[in-house]
């Protein structure tokens, strides 16, 4: 079975990616899987300078999902292009950088500097819940994407595609603005905003009190918001969410592909 | 070994404790059971008769604040096991974070992969 796509631009040998944030640079999880079969790699959301994160506890478990507030704790991506990207391409399989920021200027830097790497995309991380500054304050409005996308454009050759976050009214919003400002391609969700109480304490569980819900208690969000994404904008969707078995998995494949052939455009 | 506990009700592990402890104290915070007071302050004493080379501690973590400043005050070599909520266990989602020392900067290690156990002097808590 061919499973060659090219999505936004990136040929890929196969659809499967993982989502930024929950496989770092792919170093501790090569100890328990071959990368060489992932498509594509997503590598945990990076800024210009190192980034220390936010303080603990950052996660706790909820119902059917589980609130993270990591703050994007990363080493910066002076780091990046010297250690972990010459390891992750001893891989076959593609390099797609997440690059966040706290200002415009901030994100065209980072773009800059990733457009002189060996990667084979950007994911513009406009979605982060946990940051105060920057992130999700650009991401939340057709204006807000749209300037920042289309700053990073114009010094950006590489494909880019622009992460989503739900935390909006309408979903369809932020991705024309992506679109319009000459994104190849979104990718959505990042994670909803939630806050879990200890009841004991009486405070917020997580240090940062807000933080960013995932797991199967969203997944119905994500299937609605990629549904209606994929009726407002004609650049390719990247679908993030959880494939915790491979029945599942091709299921899911096999239906998005489905939807893909009537619209003559493919959803991952 | 030093095994504190809030009450009576609490306590747990006593006997198999004791079988392998040359010295063994056991306390309750309101003193329903064993001696009455915070553990601590029974290693304390203990350090003062000049008894004891090395500390390695469990348990919450203000209780965990004090040996460590103990161990300072006292200069005596301490490890101390944390816990913290984690999400992959295998540093990959950096959720169980701990700060360690690193001057003005701010800078975090994590549970799952570096520690549990820390040297003492290493992170702040």
């Amino acid at each position: 079975m061919n499973t060659e796509v090219n999505l936004a631009g990136i040929k890929m040998k196969n659809p499967v990616t993982v989502a930024s944030g929950t496989f770092g640079y792919g170093r501790e999880f090569s100890e328990f899987i071959d990368l060489n079969k992932l498509g594509g790699i997503i590598t945990k959301g990076t800024s210009l300078k190192p980034r220390p994160g936010n303080k603990p506890p950052r996660v706790c478990e909820t119902t059917a999902g589980m609130l993270n507030s990591i703050g994007l704790q990363n080493p910066g991506v002076e780091y990046f292009m010297n250690n972990d990207l010459p390891w992750l391409r001893k891989f076959d399989t593609k390099v797609i950088v997440n690059a966040c920021g706290s200002s415009i200027e901030e994100y065209v830097e980072l773009a800059k500097v990733l457009n002189t790497l060996d990667i084979d995309g950007v994911e513009l991380n406009l979605s982060c819940p946990n940051v105060k500054a920057g992130c999700m304050a650009f991401g939340t409005s057709y204006e807000g994407v749209k300037e920042v996308t289309s700053q990073v454009r114009k010094v950006l050759d590489k494909p880019l595609i622009v992460k989503l976050t739900p935390n909006v009214t309408d979903i369809t919003e932020p991705a024309r603005g992506a679109e319009d400002a000459g994104a190849d391609g979104v990718s959505l969700i990042n994670t909803l905003l939630g806050m879990s109480i200890d009841v004991e304490k009486q405070r917020p569980v997580l240090a940062n009190n807000m933080g960013g819900l995932s797991g199967p208690a969203v997944k119905p969000v994500a299937v609605r918001m990629v549904y209606q994404v994929a009726q407002a904008v004609k650049i390719p969707i990247l679908g993030l969410r959880r494939n915790s078995n491979r029945k599942r998995c091709d299921r899911i494949y096999a239906s998005w592909s489905n939807s893909c052939i009537n619209r003559n455009r493919k959803l991952y | 070994m030093y095994l504190g506990f809030r009450s009576k009700e609490f306590v747990i592990l006593e006997e198999e404790y004791k079988n392998i402890s040359d010295k063994f104290v056991l306390t309750t915070d309101d003193g329903s059971y064993g001696e009455k007071g915070f553990a601590i302050n029974f290693l304390r004493q203990d350090i003062e008769k000049g008894n004891i080379d090395a500390i390695y501690a469990c348990g919450p973590l203000p209780m965990l604040k004090a040996v460590q400043e103990l161990a300072k005050e006292t200069k005596i070599p301490c490890q101390i096991s944390l816990e913290e909520r984690m999400g992959c266990g295998i540093g990959v989602c950096l959720g169980c974070a701990v700060q360690v020392n690193a001057g003005e900067d701010t800078v975090y290690t994590h549970v799952c992969k570096a520690g549990p156990v820390f040297d003492s002097n290493i992170v702040k808590i």
